[in-house]
This record gives structure tokens, sequence and C-alpha cells, in this order.
């Protein structure tokens, strides 16, 4: 192997960018799916280096998030917060990523410690960046330090060099800054497709929302499009560190480009499931059609839709925002995959969408999405009922690098506030922050792109707002908790969690912050009564989260998992695991890495990562059982308004499960009555749920449960003891 | 008077799987449903019957990001 670092700014230009350091590297295949090094690049003290995989954690942590949080827990001190230097974004792919035989495989997994929560946070995203990266040589890329002015990273997969270097003038905004380095860095028209960028646009580096675009050249469309990690503020970190974008250029993909052992048989799990989507999907989820928006209704027919500010389950016009408003507006017949091979193809976008407001007002833009969470944060949970609206708001979050979910609920935080007298126009500097003002929304947003106002103050996120409007204009600090949705400092996702005890614990649990993808278990819970005991709701809450764990150590989507099924799938003694796509997944990974787990290790594979996150956060000073109870939005009526809407429903909770007759009571005894129920009975989860989990009632993993997993490393044991674990 | 997930639904003559899922909302598409353990295809929705007395399980499975 080679190495060459050039003096930095030795006057060398590269695709008319000053060279600020340079590394080469030796290029070589990947073996069984794995390439057994690291690629750290510290854009401050302009250091590029490759490190080896040591054996043991490939072994204990598999890859992807697994690789993403050994890494980190590395980098990290105790005491270091999100914009130090040592913070690092690690994007980890897994062993299976990259396949492009079995629909999904083609996930990046993004790990940083969060500006929102101060501990890890993930996310699983698409584009071509993760892929190309793997097979330019490296499992993982970390990222650290700060650089003083803003840089590009630029790995050259076949030539096998990297680079830092100057960033020039190009705008920060991501639609035009992937279309950028596409220009800049393919050679030729046909070259496009193998040139990706990470970026985040100018609202990551003016809020802590943040989110990083991850771009996939449509060669149809002839346009670079965007996948997003959204949640917790990555692109926020990217931003501090100044890293304007990273690009990868890799030629060469093919079917067998992990080398994996048995090619055949990735090839004919993968043609079953082909046949399964084409056979089912349209009749099943419909997500070649319009991808998960088509939720929107569902979720509003079964009162789960959020609605002014998670107030109510559904919208009397929300049928104006259901999924056929969307698919009339995105383009169909295209292969609207996020990765080859991808065939439920549910990465929408609309051509020719004409902006109506902000920088790009009259611009024709091609908008990625909207997912089902856009819908539902951008749309029925801040009041607007307009399809076109919400399709603008995505597309400006999207190119500012902000995120939708947490912009939908800071937004309809804002909007309550502004309900209760809490923010006004003098507060907010004009904007007149009503549910639906669509204006005033947009004008929010393009305040945070710009940095200026209230855009900045709402861009701290709810729970800094909470204290802010405490503390600045003598709000209730207990109000805003009960209605400030958010769980360790991360604005939840889109999904009404009242009237299901376990989709509670599922958000509130959720290691990184209430996001729905460690478990979704409402209708589980609430629809199908089948977990109506505390044990068994504590099952669904290790296995879910165990399971999910999964796709992101191997660099898998989840979406093929369960959002199509097997025609025989109804008969299966597990359907709501879909029993033989977890044997696929099994049968794959085995396939790539030559191995022979079976599902039982499968859960152990991410049990031992999801362990070894809580003990992260721990050390990181948070993850404590006061950190899992949720805002009581979350949990049951916070006002007359909301008891009033459901008064029947309540009512004869309060009396058949409460024993509290409600006849002759006034709502606010009811909804003290209820609350006390509720809080009660979410504590006797946490006790459930813990104890299923190997840990201590105040939710320390115990030192056997580290010990059974193989995680039992001194430093892990040293955090867990010191807690009484 | 049948059962639906261990809540009450009134019967009627004539009841087919697809009234209940109407009556009950159950728009979402990916169910399962049984009659008194004996698993309805889901071709037949429209027709199946659903006897006076019947424990009808309607399993939702789950989907979305
Ligand atoms: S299902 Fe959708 S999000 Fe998942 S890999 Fe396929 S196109 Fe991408």
């Amino acid at each position: 192997m080679s190495r060459e670092t050039p003096a930095a700014g030795n006057g060398d230009l590269v695709a008319g960018h000053a060279l600020l350091a340079g590394f080469r590297y030796e290029t070589r295949p990947v073996v069984r799916g794995y390439n057994d090094r690291v690629l750290c690049v510290d854009v401050g003290t302009l250091e590029i280096s490759e490190k080896p995989v040591p054996g043991e954690m490939k072994a204990k942590f598999t890859g992807g998030k697994g690789y993403g949080m050994r890494l980190l827990w590395d980098a990290v001190k105790p005491e270091t917060k999100w914009n130090d230097p040592e913070n690092e974004i690690v994007i980890g792919m897994g062993p299976v990523c990259g396949n492009t035989n079995y629909p999904g495989s083609g996930k990046s997994l993004v790990v940083s410690l969060s500006p929102l929560t101060g501990v890890p946070i993930d996310c699983n995203v698409g584009g071509y960046f993760g892929p190309y990266l793997k097979f330019s040589g490296f499992d993982a890329l970390e990222l650290r330090g700060r650089a003083k002015s803003d840089v590009i990273v630029y790995i050259s997969g076949n030539e096998g060099t990297v680079q830092i270097l100057e960033a020039g003038d190009e705008s920060q905004d991501s639609h035009l800054l992937a279309e950028n380095m596409v220009e800049i860095f393919a050679r030729d028209e046909k070259d496009r497709q193998h040139v990706s960028s990470v970026s985040a646009g100018s609202g990551a580096g003016n809020t802590l929302i943040g989110c990083l675009n991850f771009s996939f050249y449509d060669p149809r469309r002839k346009v670079a499009r965007l996948k997003q990690a959204g949640r917790g503020g990555i692109g926020t970190v990217f931003r501090d560190k100044r890293i304007k974008a990273v690009v990868v250029r890799y030629e060469g993909l093919s079917s067998s480009s992990n080398n994996p052992a048995d090619l055949p048989v990735i090839q004919k799990t993968g043609l079953k499931l082909h046949r399964e989507i084409i056979a089912h999907d349209d009749e099943q989820c419909r997500m070649r059609e319009i991808g998960t928006a088509h939720l929107v209704e569902v979720m509003n027919d079964y009162d789960l839709l959020p609605t002014h500010n998670f107030k109510f389950g559904s919208h009397p016009d929300a049928g104006k925002i259901d999924s056929h408003h969307f698919s009339a507006m995105v383009t169909h017949g295209l292969p609207d995959g996020c990765w080859f091979g991808c065939t439920l193809a549910c990465a929408k976008a609309a051509d020719g969408f004409e902006l109506t407001t902000g920088p790009y007002k009259g611009s024709k833009v091609t908008v990625d999405g909207p997912e089902y969470e856009t819908v539902a944060g951008c749309g029925s949970n801040i009041g607007i009922l307009d399809a076109r609206t919400v399709m603008e708001i995505n597309f400006y979050c999207d190119t500012y690098g902000i995120d939708t979910i947490s912009f939908g609920t800071l937004t309809a935080f804002c909007m309550e506030c502004w309900e209760k007298g809490i923010l006004n126009a003098d507060r907010t500097g004009g904007l007149e922050l009503t549910w639906g003002n669509s204006d005033a929304v947009l004008e929010m947003l393009h305040r945070m792109g710009r940095g200026e106002g209230f855009g900045l103050t709402a861009g701290q996120g709810v729970r800094r707002m909470k204290a802010i409007f405490a503390r600045e204009y003598g709000a209730d600090p207990k109000l805003l908790q009960d209605i400030g949705c958010e769980c360790k400092g991360l604005e939840y996702s889109q999904y009404v969690s009242k009237e299901s005890l376990a989709q509670q614990g599922g958000y509130s649990m959720a290691l990184k912050g209430p996001q729905h993808d460690e478990a979704w278990l409402i209708f589980m819970d609430m629809v199908n009564n089948h977990i109506p005991t505390f044990e068994a709701k504590a099952e669904a809450l290790y296995y879910f989260p165990m399971f999910r764990t999964w796709f992101g150590l191997q660099g898998l989507c989840k979406l093929p998992w369960n959002d199509i099924e097997p025609a025989d799938n109804a008969g299966t003694s597990e359907p709501a695991k879909v029993p033989e796509h977890v044997q696929n997944y099994v049968d794959i990974f085995n396939a790539v890495t030559g191995r022979s787990i079976d599902k039982d290790e499968l859960i152990r594979q991410s049990a031992r990562v999801y362990n070894f996150q809580k003990v992260l956060c721990l050390r990181m000073g948070r993850g404590r059982r006061a950190d899992d109870r949720p805002p009581y939005r979350m949990m049951g009526p916070v006002t007359v308004e909301e008891y009033e809407s459901r008064a029947e429903r309540y009512d004869k909770q309060l009396l058949e499960q409460v024993g509290f007759d409600p006849s002759g009571r006034t709502s606010e005894e009811k909804l003290e009555a209820l609350r006390k129920y509720r809080e009660d009975r979410y504590e006797k989860l946490l006790d459930a749920v813990y104890k299923r989990k190997g840990w201590t009632p105040a939710g320390i993993p115990k030192v056997e449960t580290l010990k059974d997993l193989g995680i039992d490393y001194p430093e892990v044991v040293e955090v867990v003891k010191a807690l009484g674990g | 008077m049948i059962t639906v997930n261990s809540e009450p639904l009134p019967w009627h003559d004539g009841m087919t799987v697809r009234d209940v899922l109407t009556v009950r909302k159950y728009a979402f598409p990916l169910l399962i449903v049984r009659i008194d353990g004996i698993l309805v295809p889901r071709d037949s929705y429209d027709s199946a019957p659903v006897p006076d007395g019947a424990v009808v399980d309607v399993v939702h499975l789950m989907s979305g990001g």
C-alpha cells in the first residue's frame, strides 16, 4: 500500500478547487460483504487515514450502525458535546449493503452525537453514497474535526484516492449542490450516475434540526435526487464541521460486487421477493404508486393521524391530503428505487413542480417524496390541508437540510403556543402561527434557511423552545411540558399514541428519542388487542426493537420486510413478524458472509448493538428511567377540548377500566382521573420492559445481560456498575 | 351480537366480512380475518358470511417507515 499526503495549500487544483490534503490507498475487492477497513477523515487537522476493523469488532458489532456506535464510543468522552471537534459523523454500511439482487439493500447508517439529545442518533438513509463508498474500499467513514472554512471531501473509489478540497462558491442548498457535485466530478453524461454526494443545506447550519441529503443521480429525469438522513440534527453537526459536501465516485457496480459466498441463493431469494411485489403490491400497500404516503388516509380512519399538535387523530378535511392527491402529482412509470434492484420502488418524485415562495420562487424543480411522516407532520398536524403546500414545504425542508418530522412537530407546538397566547406577532416577528396558515409556515421555514429571527428560535427544537418560552414569556412550564411533543430532546414522529400504551413505550423508550423505527405497535396493541398484558407488551417491545435494529446493522431498508407480504403469510403462526421474510434475511446474510446464523442469532446480533448503544447513552449522562417518560400529550388528553372531543371513549374507559364513575363529574375531574390511571400504567410498562430487556428498574443494563451478549468490555461494565447495573 | 377484536358488535342477517370491516372502519390493506379461528381468504371478504355469535379476529399487520 502506498500513501501520499500532499502538503496543504500547495497550489494544486482538483476540479477547480484548491487541494488541502490527499491520501492514496490500495483498492481491493470486497470479500463476502466486508472490506475490513475504515476511512478516517479529520477536516480540522487535514489528516486522512485508514484503519483495519479488528476481528472482535466485526464479530460483535456486525456492521452499519453497529460499527457506527463502536467507533463513536471510541471517539468521544463522557463530556463531549455535539459541536466538539471530536464528535464524529460515522457513515457505516454493513455486509449486505450494496447487494442489487434483493430489494432494499442499499442503505447507509449515519451515527453522531445529536445536537437535540446529546446522545447518539442513528439514521437509515438511501441514495448511492454508502454502497459506492463500500465498493470504493471501506465499511465505514469517520468524519471528525472542524475545518477553518468550508471543505469538500472527495473519494475517488476506482483510483483509490481521498482528497480534502477547499469549497468554492457553490450554493449550499442541496438541490443545487448535489447537481453541482455531479457536474464537477462526473467525467461525462454517462458518468453522472457514478457520483453521489452527502450535503446539508443552509438551514442545517442555522438550526439544530439539520438533516443530511444523500444523492442518487436519476438518468431518466436527468437530476440528482435526494434521500434524507433526517432525524436528530446530523446535518447540523456536518455544517458545524464546515463540511460542504462529501462526494464519492465509483464505477463498476455489478450484482456480485459484494463477492458473496453464495450468489445463487441471493439471486433466488431476491427473485422470489420481486415476484411477490409485482403480484401483490397493487392490492396491498401501493408502495410503487405512492410510497408510505398511502398511510395518510389509513391513519385518519383509525384516529391516528396527528392533527393540531397531536391533540386529535383525524381531521374532517384529511381527504385533501390523502395519497391520491400526491399520486396525481408524482411521475409514474419510472423505476423509483433509491438503490439498484429495489422493485418496491417507493422513492417517488414530482417533476416540474413550480415553487411559489422563497429564494427559488418560479423555478420548476423535482421534489422527492413526500413520505407519510412529511404529509402528517407538515400537513394535518399543523392544520395544512393542502397537498401542494405540503409538497412545497417538503422541497424547502430538503434543500435547506431541515428534518421534515422535527419541523412539523415543532411548528405544531408553536401553533398551540400561539393559540394559548404564549406566542404573538411581537414574539414571532410578525408570523401569525395559526393552524393552517401556510404563508406563515413557509416564511418561518425560509427564515430558518436565512438564519433570521423566529426561524432561529424555532430551529432550536421543542425542548429548548419550552425553556425559552417559560423563561422569557412566563409560560407555565408544566403546560409546556404536557404539550411539547419531544422526548429526550427529539421531536416525536407522526403517529398519535394516546390509545396504545405499547406505542407510548415504543416511542419513549427508543434509545435515540421518539422515532417509530424501533417499534410500531399501535395496531397490534390498540386495534387487534393482541398484547393485552404488560408482559405481552414487554415481549413485543423486546422483539420488534431488536429485529428492527438488525436492518441498520446490514445496510437494509425496513420497508420490504412488512410493507409487502407473501400470499400465504396469513396462515403462518406469527404473521406480524412476516416469517418468510425473516427467513429471507437470514438466508441473505448467510449467503453474503458465508456464515451460518439462524433467526435467534439475528436477534442476538441486534441485542449486542442495542445494549451497547444504551450504555453509550448512559455514558453521555442520559438514558435513565426519567428520560423514557413521554409528555402527557402522547399518553392522553391534556385539555378539556381534547377530552370532550372523544368523551364517549374516555368516559367508557373511566367506568370500565379505572373504576371511576364519570356521571356528574366535570371534565377537569375526569381528565385528572384518567391521567393518574394512564401515568401509573406507563410506569408499570417501564418495569415490565426493563425486566424483559435484562435491565434494572432504573433502566440500567445488568452486568449479566452484557456478559450474556459478550459485550462485557471493561469500559462498558464500568459505566453500568457505577449506576447499579 | 358478534365479537370483533374483543369488542361486541351488533349482528344483522346476511352480515359479511366486508360489512364488519366497513362498520369498524378497518380500511388498512394488510388484514388477516379469522372467524371462530378459521382464516378467511382476502378475496372472499365481500361474500364470506359472519354468523351470529361469531368471534371475529381482524388482525392488522404493520407497515410504514
Ligand atoms: S423500499 Fe423504498 S426506501 Fe426502501 S430501498 Fe426501496 S425505494 Fe428505497
